[in-house]
């Protein structure tokens, strides 16, 4: 028997050696096989996804199926709730494929998820390396740089962010505003909320976030304009409360007082209790303030510091009665 | 014994509740308070200060500091500073943006503040027994703030040094900006002391590393101190670096006394960035801004507790 032929026909007849040199039975095993990893995947059966990976991964398959094998994995875990795993297993589908932008991506979120962003940001900026107009890497990156207090450059990425959804996003577009609070832009936080109303303008909430930039500002008459188109929108003891605190923060004790009275007669309200207290202090009626004072306290940790301060409480001890 | 159960569990199912309620009715009334205090003027509010440590390189750490203050709107009337301290804080008090700041942080290659210690030989110092002038940093400080004088600047400052004949604390509020700042920055044993007023001044980070006091002493009513924790673990390698952590170390022991007068204190990490790492002050300058960022809310309570009775009283 001549060599050639006799090897070509064990080769035939070995399947794996056979795959290995042509590549054609094992591959298309493992095709299989990832078919149905995708299939229990997008059938939301992330147990039997992961189970066949095992035996996908027996077979030997080529790089780029493996890859996608990574991502369904890697995002089965994220669903089952095991972050470690996820992670680990991003990492090193990372440094089989660095130019995957799954993997970072996924990797980034998780990052900025769990209280990382700074290992957030390298990933997402790879992401928008290789597509810049990707709205879910601007927005995770704007989010990674704000949570670490970068705020300005946040400001570049959550502004390219809108413009990408061309503002319809009201979700993110109130996002970008709190922050723009946060950054103490005012201009940029009025011209969020202002587009915010015209993606979603039954909600309140544009009015009000309005109103904090003014009151930001100082200008505490026309943010109670603004509260009160809120509370038009949808009344709520939070916006009723916000703007009691603006008419006191703007000179105006009596009318304060008179815009809690309600809540104090709905029943024991601390917060309201405190502005009418802190509006009777500011009118020099500290007596009459006492009581609404110390019943303040229990509106949380820092208004009971406030409260002890106001009554005169040496700061040692206030902090010792509002332990948390 | 069930309803006991059954109200203990409730107990338990409702205190998330009750925690996020409160944690809202404290932001309602903390942001809204804070409005009014960050666009008032002192006396409708008390003075505030500001008191930056020295650091070297590290110190590039206020930078970010100032910046997340400004995003809070951090009323800041007063300005202390030693060494690094006492340069940022005279550009800032002379009223240049912080980006301006971080411009400086950036250029550090190209200002070749680190020139100015890795030419120092110690051995060639040693024979010519002579100390040096840090060339660059003197042309930083002279471009920046030459011809300025405290009385010129937005906000009042104090800067401190160190007589080393007498090692009394000098405490410059008035006169040239850039003497001052270059004497408080003037590292003893290596640079020549400044002589100025019939003094020989050095760094006044050996006595007085977060002038509190000085801040006081301008007029602040309430100070918050930013400094650096001193992080660097390691075996300095050279005589120069030796005498360099020598110096950071009696400056945060000093600065662990002046924190105990500050109001609030906002400690920066800024891991194995030494003092002499002027290549990476752009690196300090965002830890400072991330855990300034991180302590902002902290800080805010802090001062409206304080000022809470003039506040409401001025209403």
């Amino acid at each position: 028997m001549r060599p050639v032929p006799a090897l070509a026909l064990l080769l035939c007849l070995a399947a794996p050696a056979r795959a290995f040199w042509f590549g054609n039975t094992s591959d298309s095993r493992a095709g299989e096989l990832l078919d149905g990893l995708r299939s229990a995947y997008e059938a939301g059966d992330c147990q039997a996804s992961l189970d066949l990976s095992e035996k996908f991964f027996a077979e030997k398959p080529p790089g780029e199926m493996r890859e996608a094998a990574y991502g369904y994995m890697g995002l089965c875990y994220e669903a089952a709730g095991s972050v470690d795993k996820a992670i680990s297993l991003y990492k090193l589908a990372l440094g089989l494929y660095p130019e995957n932008k799954l993997f970072s991506y996924r990797l980034a979120l998780i990052y900025n998820q769990a209280g990382f962003p700074q290992l957030a940001v390298p990933l997402f900026l790879k992401v928008l390396k290789a597509r810049s107009d990707d709205v879910e890497a601007n927005l995770g990156l704007a989010r990674a740089y704000a949570a670490q207090g970068f705020l300005g450059v946040a400001k570049g990425y959550y502004s390219r962010t809108v413009i990408l959804q061309d503002f319809a996003d009201a979700a993110v577009l109130e996002e970008y505003a709190r922050w723009m609070l946060r950054k103490g832009d005012w201009p940029e936080a009025v011209y969020v909320a202002g587009r915010g109303a015209q993606a979603a303008p039954r909600a309140p909430v544009w009015q009000l976030l309005e109103a904090r930039a003014l009151a930001g500002q100082g200008k505490y008459y026309n943010a109670v304009a603004l509260l009160d188109s809120a509370l038009q929108l949808q009344p709520s003891r939070a916006l009723r409360l916000e703007r009691a605190l603006y008419l006191l923060m703007g000179g105006l004790p009596k009318r304060a007082m008179e815009a809690v009275e309600p809540e104090l007669a709905a029943g024991a309200d601390p917060l309201a209790s405190m502005i009418k207290g802190m509006a009777l202090y500011s009118l020099g009626r500290r007596g009459e303030a006492g009581p609404y004072l110390a019943a303040g306290r229990a509106a949380g940790p820092f208004t009971c510091r406030i409260a002890g301060s106001l009554l005169g409480e040496a700061r040692e001890a206030a902090e010792v009665s509002c332990k948390k | 014994m069930r309803f006991l159960i059954h109200l203990l569990a409730a107990a338990i199912l409702l205190a998330p509740a009750r925690a996020l309620a409160q944690a809202g009715d404290d932001a309602l009334l903390r942001d809204a308070m804070w409005s009014r205090l960050a666009t008032s003027r002192p006396p409708a509010r008390p003075s505030v200060g500001i008191a930056l440590s020295g650091g070297g390189a590290r110190g590039f750490a206020h930078t970010g500091l100032l910046e997340a203050l400004e995003y809070a709107g951090f009323p800041v009337d007063y300005v202390a500073g030693t060494s690094m301290g006492a340069v940022i804080g005279a550009i800032y008090a002379s009223g240049l943006p912080v980006e301006e700041l971080w411009a400086f942080g950036r250029d550090a290659d190209k200002h070749k503040f680190a020139k100015d210690f890795k030419g120092i030989r110690m051995l060639p110092l040693l024979f010519a027994d002579k100390l040096i002038t840090p060339t660059y940093i003197t042309r930083f400080i002279e471009d920046r703030l030459g011809g300025m004088t405290f009385e010129k600047l937005k906000k009042p400052m104090a800067c401190t040094a160190m007589d080393i004949r007498t090692g009394e604390k000098v405490v410059f509020t008035d006169g040239p900006l850039d003497i001052a700042v270059r004497a408080s920055v003037n590292i003893p044993g290596i640079f020549a002391p400044v002589q100025y007023r019939q003094r020989y001044l050095v760094d006044g980070g050996v006595v007085d590393n977060v002038p509190v006091d000085a801040a006081r002493a301008l007029g602040a009513d309430w100070v918050l101190a930013s400094v650096m924790e001193n992080t660097v673990d390691k075996n300095p390698e050279t005589v120069l670096m030796t005498l360099l952590q020598v110096i950071d170390i009696r400056g945060n022991l000093l600065a662990r006394e002046s924190e105990k007068n500050a109001d609030f204190v906002m400690r920066t990490r800024v891991g194995d960035i030494t003092v002499a790492d002027f290549d990476r002050c752009v690196e300090a300058g965002e830890s400072g801004l991330t855990e300034a960022f991180r302590r902002t809310d902290e800080a805010r309570e802090a001062l409206l507790i304080y000022a809470a009775p003039r506040l409401v009283e001025k209403l």
